[in-house]
């Protein structure tokens, strides 16, 4: 019973956040960089917290030994990954709908930070399967869908920093970011469909308390940092995005 | 450079001094130290970079705020 509730109020945390990070696009500078400050501080307060529950407090792992303490920041990591797409494909459905610029830089925001956390959470995992599984790397579907995922949506950046007009830009990416998604519901499903080397998702019924509460506390500094990354990169593309507007309007002035 | 700068690399820090005095004791302490270093010098050098760039890019509309009429 506890662990559902627990669940419920990670789950309900998640989509204030998300929700949070959409409501962006119509929110005034100010109010965002408060946000900005107080998930930064709750990020990292919960880091230090999470880093001594996980190295220090929880015990060894009887099979893995402590190579296993790496899932402390490979798992929240991908939490990071899964939220960063997600803004991002929801941020573009809204771009696609409401042609309003601060969708699109939300969905920019968002899928840089998604890629930032797929990079370490494949970084991770390959030093996590080493002292595991014998190889840094293997084409397990779980491996290969991921490293799909993270080609897709560098692609996705590559493509815009390739696209001059602003609204043509918008347009082209919101349908890669929409297109890309589709593989994050593969990725995590990828374990169950395809039962090879990588292994399913644990319970925290089957898993020592210490070791599902140092997750948790890791689960939740990232997405905070997720949350504190994505303002502040968003407030970056807002302001590049209105000087490149204010670019735009003299160059028309001057014609 | 600015303050959310300096944070993120002081915490940076901090994260890889507390691996390096917790972690070699353990059984595949390389693994484990690599795994946190390379996650603990990525997260932070981004940070690091995207508060310096947010910090410029704010000083610069400002400093355009001022100079239009």
């Amino acid at each position: 019973m506890g662990n559902v509730i627990i669940f419920m109020a990670v789950a309900v945390l998640t989509v204030v956040v998300i929700g949070y990070t959409l409501a962006l696009a119509k929110k005034p500078a100010e109010a965002a960089k408060r946000g900005a400050v107080i998930a930064g501080v709750v990020a990292a307060v919960l880091i230090v917290l999470g880093l001594y529950l996980g190295l220090v407090w929880a015990p060894t792992e009887r099979m893995m030994g402590d190579s296993y303490r790496i899932m402390y920041i490979h798992f929240p990591s991908w939490v990071g990954t899964a939220a960063g797409y997600l803004v991002a494909f929801i941020a573009s459905i809204a771009y696609l709908r409401t042609r309003d610029q601060g969708y699109d830089y939300v969905a920019a925001s968002a899928a840089e930070i998604g890629l930032l956390f797929n990079a370490t959470g494949l970084v991770t995992g390959a030093l996590w399967g080493r002292p595991t599984w014998g190889v840094y790397w293997t084409w397990d579907p779980r491996l290969t869908t991921t490293a799909i995922m993270a080609i897709t949506f560098a692609g996705y950046l590559v493509l815009r920093a390739f696209i001059e007009d602003p609204e043509a830009r918008a347009r082209v990416s919101s349908l890669v970011a929409i297109v890309g998604f589709v593989n994050v519901p593969i990725v995590y499903f990828s374990v169950r469909w395809w039962r090879t080397l990588h292994q399913v998702q644990s319970s925290p019924e089957t898993v020592d308390s210490p070791m599902v509460w140092a997750l948790r506390t890791m689960m939740v500094a990232f997405l905070f940092l997720f949350l504190y990354l994505l303002i502040s990169r968003y407030m970056l593309a807002r302001i590049r995005g209105e000087e490149e507007l204010e670019a735009v309007r003299l160059e028309v002035a001057s014609e | 450079m600015s303050k959310g700068a300096i944070i993120a690399a002081l915490l940076g820090l901090a994260s890889i001094v507390l691996v390096f005095v917790v972690v070699p004791g353990m059984r595949d302490a390389g693994y484990i130290v690599r795994a946190y270093v390379i996650t603990a010098v990525i997260l932070a050098v981004y940070t690091w970079s995207l508060a310096n760039r947010v910090d410029k890019a704010e000083k610069g509309r400002s400093a355009r705020r001022d100079v239009t009429p």
